[in-house]
């Protein structure tokens, strides 16, 4: 590993993969840094389990200048020999990023071995940095969601797809995402049962959005399709429900759930309890932007684009010269998207580096599948959509902040003082001030903000976070 | 102006500027404070919450600061949020035998008037504090020092001020202030224009861009704080500390570049460990570095080994506003009438906030003040006779 | 922790060699290539730490490193992610 690169990518999920194998073979160096054990991001994560080597997608899959599936990006990834010039790290978290592309690295002992046992963090310069860092899921709090059992629908698939473990025999899945049905095909598939499906989404909802997908039918036909396969096996699916509660005393043992009216609002006298060990719940997703924000990169708020995302030009390059974005951060519209950005911001970094792309680049179409896609992120970031309603239902006693264990009602009270923006009411709440720096609190408190007081994204402001963004030993800062 | 009330304007909405409006929003006058941003946005956000005393040159900073201790226990119980005051001591750890014979003249110095301050040899200060290392040298403790949530407790005086009926602004940064025949007359906002028949100018370290919309030169410059946030982890320091180094830096800025930066270390009573400081001339850049963030990870684990298995959750830093001398500016100016400073506290805002508050109201309301603002007049910087210190 | 939940691993899964790790003293087989908070779970286990205020348990939640509600002690060193650590044969890992 050197101390300096001509570009960095920031992840290895399909964003950061498609990059890297566009911007392979131009004699450039190039360093792809992820956090997670081995590359793929959330999508791929089961593909791309051997640590040396790399990948590549069929170079077909960027000319088809239509929709494409994530099913698709999964069949075309094939194991690659790593190309010249790309230097792959695992395990390593980019804490920072200081002025001059500067960034702050905590790399592992395997890296530089000797060390003192907590890895070591180094800085490294960044000719072009591009931060393809995807997204994490959203979750509506309700009482118990703090009970071990409850996790998110992502968790439960990185069970299945990571270490070939089911979440528990029988699943209960609830929320509002798309990956309610993908995880539970995924769980069918392993011989796993779910005890049901319960989407808070009624029916008319649904159909109120599907001429959002009137470009994307093979994506409209892959949603139906999995309906369709999970009622050939009988799974209990439930629309309009949504969990109130997850009881249990060290961990989950029951979910009480209660019907929702076309508002969203619960209806009394509708509730019912599944006895569970495992609830998988989602209510879509927030991208992961605090390496942008650190930065320095504007941001834009888009509810079509799943909150507040990383402001970025035809080129998709930053507010920040040299600072490209790829994938979920941009706008939260799925595997396809990240795909056809990921060879953008390359072709757009090697624009400017004055290299010619290869011929199996076809820019024009690639621009084309990129707006497509953005239909599709309207759809998807609406349908997992929590009607303000829900937020001002939160129970008093109900933990937002899970870090440092702060519940709704000091939130209430403190908005009541007078605390209506995000960072005024982090600073009145200690919501947002613990390990995770408020990536699950933060778009919530967001959420809340807005329906408790009914103003401007811009008015809430974004949220900010600080170098290192990840938690890392002190020690580890002992040893230059 | 006749009958009516005068309307006072305060900017700043950080420490200074929301005890001040506290102060007299609680003496019925007619306050609207302003900040730019969020209230504790700036450095009161991004500080430590030491109350140290013994820091503190014999003289008049340390007279200011005794009589602003004093005021502590009486905002616990009045102001209107738990601002987390905890007087547990505070000590300063002697890393050296240099270091030792200059602390034994400055705590001597200090008894001379009175002050609870003593000198503990390595074994006392160990048996005191069991996780600091066996290397140390001794320490300098007094009961006297104490700890303080700073955002709390600007927070605190900012509703205390609310519930006393002053208005408060944020997200309203000052474009310009109105004079007229070299008084004050109004202030300009991005959310548009107030008449104000004095302005009290407690913007810290940006309070020099303030005086300069009435044509004053502030020596007030950003000095850049980096401070080091652990994990929440079981008590580790029992009271506050700084290294010796630490004084002779802040009386010194020359010493400031290398190890003069010395060391603070508190314990939040949520469990999180603030280790600072950096003292760094950087003009109005609040980013962190990593040879910043470094230089505090080593001299606070050399002072508290046990450091080293804890996690660093984030970083931050803050503008201090420093003066030439180390005091804060506080009263009229003489050049424009209806302006009040109320800044240059560098890293004592939150110390002295509580008298500041006081004097400031009281002066502006033309009430006799427990402390004579003289020495900490502006004019001090032109006249001859400018070192008020000591 | 109660075990209603043993035999999760999926058959048709490729796994790696089986190995022991030692959570709170007791061994528990596990296979190369799984990550701790999912050779835990196979385990019958749930709750992976206490929250320090409420005393509540807390377990997997995001799975993917973002949460921190994971932490476990791993061969000595505390507050480590066990969604986001690979187990290796003879592992200590202590919950809390």
């Amino acid at each position: 590993m050197k101390r300096a690169y001509d570009v960095v990518i920031v992840g290895s999920g399909v964003a950061g993969i498609a990059a890297a194998n566009t911007l392979a073979g131009h004699g450039l160096e190039i360093l792809v840094i992820d956090e997670n054990p081995h590359a793929g991001g959330q999508i791929l994560r089961q593909n791309c389990r051997v640590t040396d080597g790399f990948w590549e997608f069929d170079p077909r899959l960027g000319r088809s200048g239509r929709t494409v599936s994530i099913r698709k990006i999964v069949q075309s990834l094939r194991p690659i020999q790593r190309p010249k010039g790309i230097t792959c790290v695992h395990q390593a978290r980019v804490l920072g990023i200081f002025s001059d592309l500067q960034l702050l690295v905590h790399v592992p002992d395997t890296l530089y071995p000797g060390g003192s046992g907590s890895g070591r963090v180094l800085e490294i310069d960044a000719g072009y940095l591009l931060l393809a860092t995807g997204a994490r899921e959203r979750c509506l709090p309700f009482k118990g969601w703090t009970l071990p059992g409850v996790m998110s629908l992502g968790a439960a698939q990185i069970l299945m797809k990571s270490s070939g473990i089911l979440p528990a025999r029988k699943t209960l899945i609830a929320g509002t995402s798309p990956l309610q049905t993908v995880l539970a095909l995924e769980i069918l598939k392993n011989k796993g049962n779910v005890t049901a499906i319960l989407d808070e989404n009624h029916l008319t909802k649904k159909l109120g959005l599907l001429p959002l997908l009137k470009h994307h039918g093979s994506l409209a036909g892959e949603g139906a399709m999995q309906m369709l396969r999970l009622l050939i096996r009988q799974v209990r699916f439930r629309q309009g429900v949504r969990v109130t509660e997850a009881r249990g005393k060290n961990g989950l043992s029951a979910v009480v759930t209660a019907g929702l009216d076309r508002k969203g609002n619960t209806v009394p006298g509708t509730f019912q309890t599944y006895p569970a060990r495992a609830l998988a719940v989602g209510h879509g997703f927030t991208a992961n932007i605090e390496l942008p924000v650190q930065a320095g990169c504007a941001l834009d708020y888009d509810a079509d684009r799943g909150g507040w995302v990383v402001r970025v030009d035809d080129a998709l390059e930053t507010s920040v010269a040299e600072v490209y974005a790829a994938g979920e951060i941009t706008g939260i519209a799925g595997a396809g998207k990240s795909f056809v950005e990921g060879k953008l911001a390359a072709v757009s970094i090697l624009e400017k580096l004055g290299e010619k792309t290869g011929p199996d680049v076809c820019v024009p179409e690639l621009v084309r599948m990129q707006k497509q896609q953005m239909g599709y992120a309207s759809f998807l970031n609406q349908l997992c959509q929590v009607p303000s309603s829900a937020y001002e239902a939160i129970d008093d006693e109900v933990l937002i902040c899970r870090c440092e264990e702060i519940s709704m009602g000091e939130i209430r009270k403190q908005i009541s003082q007078g605390f209506v923006t995000g960072g005024s009411l982090k600073k009145a709440t200690r919501c947002g001030m613990g390990r995770c720096q408020g990536r699950i609190c933060q778009p919530l408190l967001f959420d809340i903000l807005q329906a408790l007081t009914g103003q401007t994204p811009e008015q809430i402001g974004s949220p900010s976070f600080r170098a290192p963004v990840k938690n890392v030993p002190l020690e580890s800062f002992l040893h230059p | 102006m006749g009958s009516r009330v005068p309307h006072i304007v305060v900017i700043g909405g950080g420490v200074i500027g929301t005890s001040i409006a506290w102060h007299l929003a609680k003496k019925a006058a007619r306050v609207t404070l302003i900040e730019s941003n969020d209230l504790a946005s700036g450095s009161s956000g991004a500080c430590d919450g030491l109350v140290f005393m013994q820091s503190k040159k014999p003289g008049i900073h340390l007279r200011l600061a005794m009589e602003s201790l004093k005021r502590f226990s009486d905002l616990k119980k009045e102001l209107p949020m738990d601002i987390e005051f905890r007087q547990a001591g505070g000590r300063v750890v002697i890393q050296t035998p240099a270091e030792y014979q200059a602390m034994e003249q400055f705590v001597q110095a200090q008894q001379e008037i009175g002050l609870d301050v003593c000198l503990m040899d390595a074994k006392d200060t160990l048996a005191a504090e069991p996780f600091l290392s066996p290397d140390i040298y001794g320490s300098t403790w007094s009961p006297l020092d104490a700890q303080v949530n700073p955002i709390k407790l600007t927070l605190g005086f900012a509703l205390g001020a609310r519930k006393n009926h002053a208005c408060i602004m944020t997200r309203s940064p000052v474009l310009g202030i109105h004079t007229k025949n070299n008084r004050v007359t109004g202030v300009v906002t991005t959310k548009g224009e107030m008449a104000a028949d004095m302005v009290v100018n407690a913007a810290g370290a940006r309070s020099g861009l303030i005086a300069q919309m009435v044509g004053i030169d502030l020596p007030v410059r950003p000095r850049r704080g980096q401070l080091v946030v652990t994990q929440a982890t079981s008590r580790m320091i029992f009271s506050c500390m700084i290294s010796a180094g630490y004084i002779a830096a802040k009386f010194d800025p020359s010493l400031a570049d290398d190890a003069g930066e010395g060391m603070s270390m508190e314990q939040t009573d949520n469990g999180n460990l603030l280790l600072g400081s950096t003292r760094e001339f950087e003009g109005f850049c609040t980013q962190n570095t990593l040879s910043g963030i470094r230089r505090i990870i080593s001299r606070t684990t050399a002072i508290l080994p046990a450091l080293t298995r804890l996690q660093v959750i984030r970083t931050f830093a803050g503008l201090r506003p420093f003066t030439p001398d180390g005091l804060p500016i506080l009263g009229p100016v003489a050049s424009m009438d209806g302006f009040f400073m109320a800044a240059g506290h560098e890293g004592d805002g939150i110390a002295l906030s509580p008298i500041t508050g006081e004097l400031v109201a009281d002066m502006i309301l033309g009430q006799k003040s427990a402390i004579p603002l003289t020495p900490f007049s502006l004019e001090r910087f032109t006249t001859p006779k400018g070192q008020a210190h000591g | 922790m109660g075990n209603t939940d043993t035999d999760l691993r999926i058959a048709c899964a490729n796994r790696g060699p089986k190995i022991t790790l030692q959570v709170d003293g007791v061994p528990c087989v596990a296979y190369e290539g799984e990550t701790v908070h999912a050779a835990l779970l196979a385990a019958g286990i749930r709750a992976l730490r206490i929250a320090g205020k409420t005393g509540e348990s807390r377990g997997i939640f995001c799975g993917m490193g973002i949460c921190y509600e994971c932490r476990v002690t791993i061969n000595g060193v505390p507050d480590k992610q066990a969604c986001m650590t690979i187990a290796t044969d003879g592992m200590q890992i202590e919950t809390r």
